[in-house]
Order: structure tokens, then sequence, then C-alpha cells
């Protein structure tokens, strides 16, 4: 019982061009002209052809059956029935009725927007810039745009600039500004969230530009520069606490900033070796105008008697 | 599959359904009607269907597929609608053991 001449040309076409595209594989086709059924529909000659290749062959599988009957052979014995079937099974599989999944298109649009505008957000800082509109969007969390809101006004200014300049001021000048500015900026810096951000964002710009050793340290001692990035972290350095300082540090920083560490045992170092050189200096050549200038000794009353002795 | 493939796949079946008079023209507009033709074929084609047919003086499914040929109809038009007029032709020739999917 074969197929109408017409139909028999249709399967031809449909599962050769199915085959040939690949949408389709042989083993497809032998699922549903099974063994039992070639042997049922097929003459003898083209099954003395498909014994001969198959016992030719190294190996016997359903594309050597499928190439060596041919699909216009297969389409002219195989029941229609069958291969339409076939013909279904690939067409279901090709329009993707396998899943029930008609909705997903209709859902996917508005998760494809809102990703785009988060991808959009570059670094840290733009995240939160843009985290308002997310939020607006989904309202699942609320509570972190509204800190999120009010972060990146702040920052949006955001300097990345400043803290190269803050970088440059020389150690000298840094002891006395970190005694100075370090209280103050512990203070005002209650826009704690921020400080990771920045910090990093000022690690990846000084990055660009080399940046000497010694620069590192304002960030947290200047003033402008306490304002802009390091928010949380400076009351640590604003305690004045040399030890605490460069664990702070060293752990607000990736390893990746050398400099970071390095700078914080220099400004240190610097400080105390710039207490300890001037007196030394002074006790060869000063010692003497030391003891005789006494406007110099102002506060201290246990000195002077001994000195007048 | 990629959507090349799949469009291909039924540009020949239905290039095959008429050439092989499994279907007809008529038999295509009657799934691919006028609603689905204008929702899914770009406004030049649509331009180029209607002046065909002014041209000619009659809209008919043939003079319409002489410009919504297979390759345009897998292309633009929702390949379930081309499914199911080949099943709807499939069952009609009375090779469809099941239905279609």
């Amino acid at each position: 019982m074969t197929a109408p001449a017409g139909v028999r040309g249709f399967f031809v076409d449909s599962l050769g061009r199915a085959l040939e595209l690949g949408l389709a594989t042989p083993d497809d086709v032998l699922a549903h002209a099974t063994p039992d059924v070639l042997a049922t529909h097929l003459p003898r000659p083209v099954w003395a052809k498909l014994l001969a290749a198959c016992l030719t062959a190294p190996r016997t599988d359903a594309r050597l059956v499928v190439d060596t009957i041919t699909v216009p052979v297969l389409c002219e014995w195989v029941p229609a029935p069958l291969l339409w079937a076939c013909l279904a099974q690939v067409a279901t599989r090709a329009l993707g009725r396998g899943l029930v999944a008609p909705p997903p298109p209709l859902v996917a649009p508005p998760p494809a927007a809102i990703p785009a505008a988060v991808a959009s957000a570059p670094s840290a800082p733009v995240a939160a810039v843009t985290a308002p509109s997310v939020t607006a969007a989904i309202p699942v969390t609320p509570a972190p745009a509204s800190a999120r809101a009010v972060e990146p006004r702040a920052v949006e200014p955001r300097p990345v600039v400043e803290p190269r300049t803050a970088i440059e001021p020389p150690t000298a000048e840094l002891a006395a500004e970190v005694t100075r500015v370090a209280p103050t900026p512990a203070r005002p810096a209650p826009p704690a969230p921020l400080p990771a951000a920045p910090t990093r964002a000022a690690t990846s710009d000084g990055a660009r530009p080399v940046e000497p050793a010694p620069l590192e340290p304002p960030p947290s001692t200047r003033p402008g520069a306490a304002r802009t990035t390091l928010g949380a972290r400076r009351p640590q350095a604003a305690a004045a606490m040399p030890a605490r300082r460069a664990d702070a540090r060293t752990d607000a920083r990736p390893p990746s900033n050398r400099a970071a560490t390095a700078t914080d045992f220099e400004i240190e170092a610097d400080v105390g070796e710039a207490w300890r050189k001037e007196p030394e200096q002074v006790d060869d050549d000063q010692l003497i105008d030391w003891s005789q200038s006494e406007e110099t000794m102002t506060g201290s009353e246990g000195v002077a008697p001994e000195r007048r002795r | 599959m990629s959507i090349e493939a799949r469009e291909r796949w039924f540009a020949t079946m239905m290039e095959s359904g008429l050439a092989q008079q499994i279907f007809a023209p008529a038999d295509v507009l009657r799934h691919a009607t006028p609603e689905v033709l204008a929702k899914n074929l770009p406004p030049e084609l649509l331009s180029k269907v209607l002046a065909a047919s002014l041209a000619a003086g009659a809209m008919t499914p043939d003079r319409v597929l002489e410009t919504v040929t297979p390759d345009v109809m897998a292309r633009h038009l929702p390949h379930e609608v081309l499914w199911e007029c080949i099943a709807a032709a499939a069952e009609r020739a009375g090779v469809v053991g099941g239905r279609a999917p």
C-alpha cells in the first residue's frame, strides 16, 4: 500500500529536505520505518543492496540504512501514514511543540528591557545611579533602592580625578595634614556606604597613570578625597592609629595595590623619621642655642630648674 | 535547529505540496487568511500583492501566491499556519494516521 504519486513526491521532498537541513535525522526515519516495516514493504532487491552495504561498511547505523535505501525508495515503499508520522514528528520538534511554552515571548520583553538598563551600568557607582530606575520597574528591592537613590546623587559628581590630585602632596605635608585633617573627615564620613566603590575606582584610575608610591595615602588623609571616596573607613584612618590604619588600608584595597601598603608604611616612617632627624641635627649644632634660648622652652617648668642649675 | 533551516524546510514543503497538488493556492489562503497575511507580510509585499491584483483586474489565490511564494510564506508567515495547511492536505489525502502536531 503505497502513497499516491503526488503525496509520495511530497514526502520525498519534505523528508529529503529535512534530512538535508538537519531538521530530521536518519534515526527519526528508522523510528517509524522500523526494520520490521522495511522487511515487510521493501522489495528483495533493495534488501539485497542494503545487506551488502551493511556487510561492507565497518559500522551499521541508521544513516547507512537511509543512505543506502535512499529517501525516494523509502517513500515509494513505506506506507504513507508512517511517513506522515515521521514528518509530523519532525515538524513537532521544529515547531517546538514538545514544550508548552507559548507564553514565554510575552513574558520575555519586560525582563529583557530591565537587564539592558542594568547592563548599561559599567561600574559600581553607576549601577547605584541606575538602581532607582530598576527599583521603579521592579519593587522587589525597595530598601536598597532608597539608600542607593541618595548615594548616587552625592556621588554623581564623583571626582574620580580627585584621588589623583589628592595623591600628589608630599609626605612631609601629609604628616601635618594627617593630624589636622584626619579627625574632620571622620565626622563627615557618615556617607559610609560609598567608600568601597570609590576606592576601587580610585585604584583603577590610579593604575592608568603611573602613580608614585607615596601618593596613595591622601585619599584617606585629604579632605576632598575623604568626602568623595572613603567614607566608612576614614574614621579608622582618622583615628590616627598607625597600626590600625595600615590594617584598614590593606583590607580596603586589594593586594594588587602594592603602593597602598608601601605608602602606609612610608607615611608612618616618614613622620617618625621627620621627628627623629630634627633632634639629631640639633644635637650637633644647636644644642647650645637650645639651652641659651629659654624662650623656646615655654611650658616646661620642671626643665627650667635643671637648666638653671 | 536553526530558524533558517526551518524556514527552508517549510518553503520546500509548501513548494512541494503545491507542485504535487497536495494542496492548492486556495487551500493555502484558507489557512493563511487575509488577516494572517496583513499581520505578517511586510508593507512592500502587501503593496506588491495589491498592485499585481489591480493590474490583473482580480485578486485570486493563484495571483496572491505568485507574489507570496513558498519562500515568502516560510519567511514571514507563522510556521504553525503553514503546517496546519500541510496537515489538512495530508488528512484530505488520507495519509494521516494520527493528528497533526
